[in-house]
């Protein structure tokens, strides 16, 4: 009952508009007053969630994008995937799909991605006889990479809630980014194939396939450079990131000569609007997480679902058909700091291994980019290109599918995602 | 008169708003300085600096707590817009009320428990434990700074669409 009152009160304060950091603290505070008769604690639970210097990963990952979008160093990544493998029937959906992926290597945002390689990709598959919906479509599932490809906002936030390693976290979401990527490639050949409008540009010459890999070198460099650093235990995430940005700044400075001390400010202040999005939603969950501990909710649920006799397999099914719900309707930054307090002890009492649910979690908030009425990819691709809402949705509804198929073969072969953080030294 | 000062007013407490979000810019300049001093520090010079982690502690809380109010100002923290987009006339507005006194009253909450909290750590005295030691009040000011731009922020808000409705 007060699992259900609890969840009540946040949906009716956030579908009434209220910004999620200010409904969760609310929802808390509320809590906070019936069960403890005093709010005096919030100060000290904000403080103590805030103040940890691996949260400084988050905006120095976006900064490290924000300075590669504004040196443009990364506009020539689509035009090297296109020169690549334009010329195949649907290779131009595949070239987004890579673009995608390799941007997703960057920044850990899904709409950041979308953005990028969304306002290169379009134009030349309309040119190539894409039909609207189709490219519309696969822009938006690619641009969701950006959060299970890492470095990644959503599971450095899930990873700092949950008290898994961020590098274990980010190994294990290499390959079930590049089978996803995989699996969007060979959809966009096949659905490219049943339309005879579409065609593809004349092959490319080794000339102009080696000038366009020259021209995107700098890009393609970045990510080896932040992911190897954490692979062998070099660097910590917020290292990385560091590291990471201040390439990008080298780059920008050195080799593009088009950066100075003001687009350096402006990349900060974009990163700054960005970022305090995402703390604030931190500070709100925390005081919601330390309310619902109070009133001893999660373990609740964990009595709840022993009663019911489900097991790892039936929790895992269930909490995904959840948050497949959750994700029409929430942002994905809530819904990791929401769920994911309460459902740790019962992953615990029932041996789920968190890195391989922080993984299955992250496609499934991957899905709530590209599915309505709340899907952010859907409403980024609409404004960059003011297209109809409902033919991005129709565009992004095979995807859906293809992305639902993919979480069920994670579930069903964990090893997909814990093989590598485990085969790196990462301990269980 | 009264309408002339209203908007001196409301003018002071944007460009206060927004010095916040530029130091907060600034801060995280800062921040990417510092951990690189340290990643050069410990892996280059093998003399890891002892107080970064916890200084960048809390710069982040200083980074986050000024900048926020300045988010607020240009609307970026999510809201579900579902029931405002489908609602027109005195509804909508109702709605963009509730939700900037929503956020006043979430805002007004934290600074009164950080108020508390200061108060608490300067009576008692106790110091930070790690290699900065401060008193424990002094990384929590920035919290105060924090709930009361987010009050103006979401009162300047609130004026605004007031003032819109006035012919």
């Amino acid at each position: 009952m007060t699992v259900f009152l609890v969840f009540a009160a946040v949906i009716v304060l956030l579908i009434a508009g209220i910004p999620i950091f200010a409904a969760l603290g609310l929802v808390a505070i509320g809590i906070l007053a019936i069960f403890e008769g005093n709010v005096s604690s919030i100060a000290d639970t904000v403080f103590s969630h805030l103040n940890k210097p691996i949260l400084t990963a988050i905006p120095l990952f976006v900064l490290m994008a924000q300075i590669m979008i504004r040196a443009k160093v990364i506009d020539d990544l689509y035009n090297f995937a296109h020169t690549v493998v334009g010329h195949v029937k649907g290779g131009l959906g595949v070239a987004t799909v890579i673009a995608c992926t390799i941007f997703a290597a960057i920044s850990g945002s899904s709409v950041a991605t979308a953005l990028s390689i969304g306002s290169s990709a379009l134009p030349q598959m309309k040119r190539f006889g894409y039909r609207e919906r189709d490219a519309l479509g696969v822009i938006a599932a690619g641009g969701t990479l950006g959060i299970l490809i890492p470095p990644s906002g959503p599971m450095i936030l899930y990873a700092i809630v949950s008290e898994v390693s961020i590098g274990a976290l980010f190994l294990a979401g290499i390959i079930p980014g590049l089978l996803l990527a995989l699996v969007f490639a060979i959809f966009c050949i096949m659905q490219a194939s049943s339309r005879k409008d579409v065609s593809a540009p004349a092959r490319a010459s080794l000339w102009t396939i080696a000038r366009a890999f020259r021209r995107s070198v700098w890009a393609l460099l970045a990510p080896p450079l932040v992911m190897s650093g954490i692979y062998f235990g070099i660097f910590t995430a917020s290292e990385a990131a560091a590291a990471g940005t201040l390439y990008a700044l080298l780059v920008a400075i050195f080799i593009y000569r088009n950066f100075g001390f003001r687009d350096l400010y402006e990349c900060a202040y974009a990163t700054m609007r960005t970022s305090m999005m995402v703390f604030m939603i931190i500070a709100g969950a925390a005081v919601f997480g330390h309310a619902i501990t109070i009133i001893r909710l999660p373990f609740g649920v964990t009595e709840a679902v022993a009663e019911i006799g489900l097991g790892p397999l039936g929790f895992i099914v269930a909490v995904m058909a959840l948050i497949f719900i959750l994700g029409m309707f929430l942002e994905s930054i809530a819904i990791i700091l929401i769920t994911t307090p309460i459902l740790l002890p019962t992953m615990a009492h029932l041996g789920i291994d968190p890195v391989w649910y922080g993984i299955l979690l992250m496609v499934n908030l991957e899905l709530a980019m590209i599915t309505p009425p709340v899907g952010m990819n859907l409403f980024v691709i609409k404004g960059i290109t003011d297209a109809p809402l409902s033919e991005v949705v129709k565009g992004a509804a095979p995807f859906v599918l293809l992305m639902l198929i993919c979480l069920a073969v994670l579930i069903a072969f964990p090893a997909l995602a814990t093989w590598l953080p485990y085969s790196a030294g990462f301990g269980r | 008169m009264e309408a002339g000062n209203a908007s001196i007013l409301l003018r002071i407490a944007e460009f206060l708003i927004r010095v916040g979000g530029a130091l907060s810019s600034l801060l995280i300049i800062l921040i990417l300085g510092i951990v690189c001093y340290a990643v050069l520090q410990r892996y280059v010079l093998d003399k890891p600096l002892l107080w970064s982690d916890q200084f960048i502690g809390y710069l982040l809380v200083a980074t986050i707590m000024l900048g926020a109010a300045e988010a607020l100002r240009r609307g970026d923290h999510i809201s579900i817009e579902l029931l405002a987009e489908r609602v027109d006339g005195k509804w909508r507005l109702f709605i963009r009320l509730l939700n900037n006194f929503a956020v006043i009253a979430f805002a007004a909450v934290l600074g009164w428990s950080t108020w508390n909290s200061i108060e608490f750590a300067r009576a008692f005295g106790s110091y930070s434990v790690g290699y900065i030691e401060i008193e424990t009040w002094i990384p929590q000011v920035p919290l105060l700074f924090g709930a009361g731009l987010l009050i103006l922020a979401a009162t300047v808000r609130l004026l605004r669409l007031l003032s819109e409705k006035q012919p």
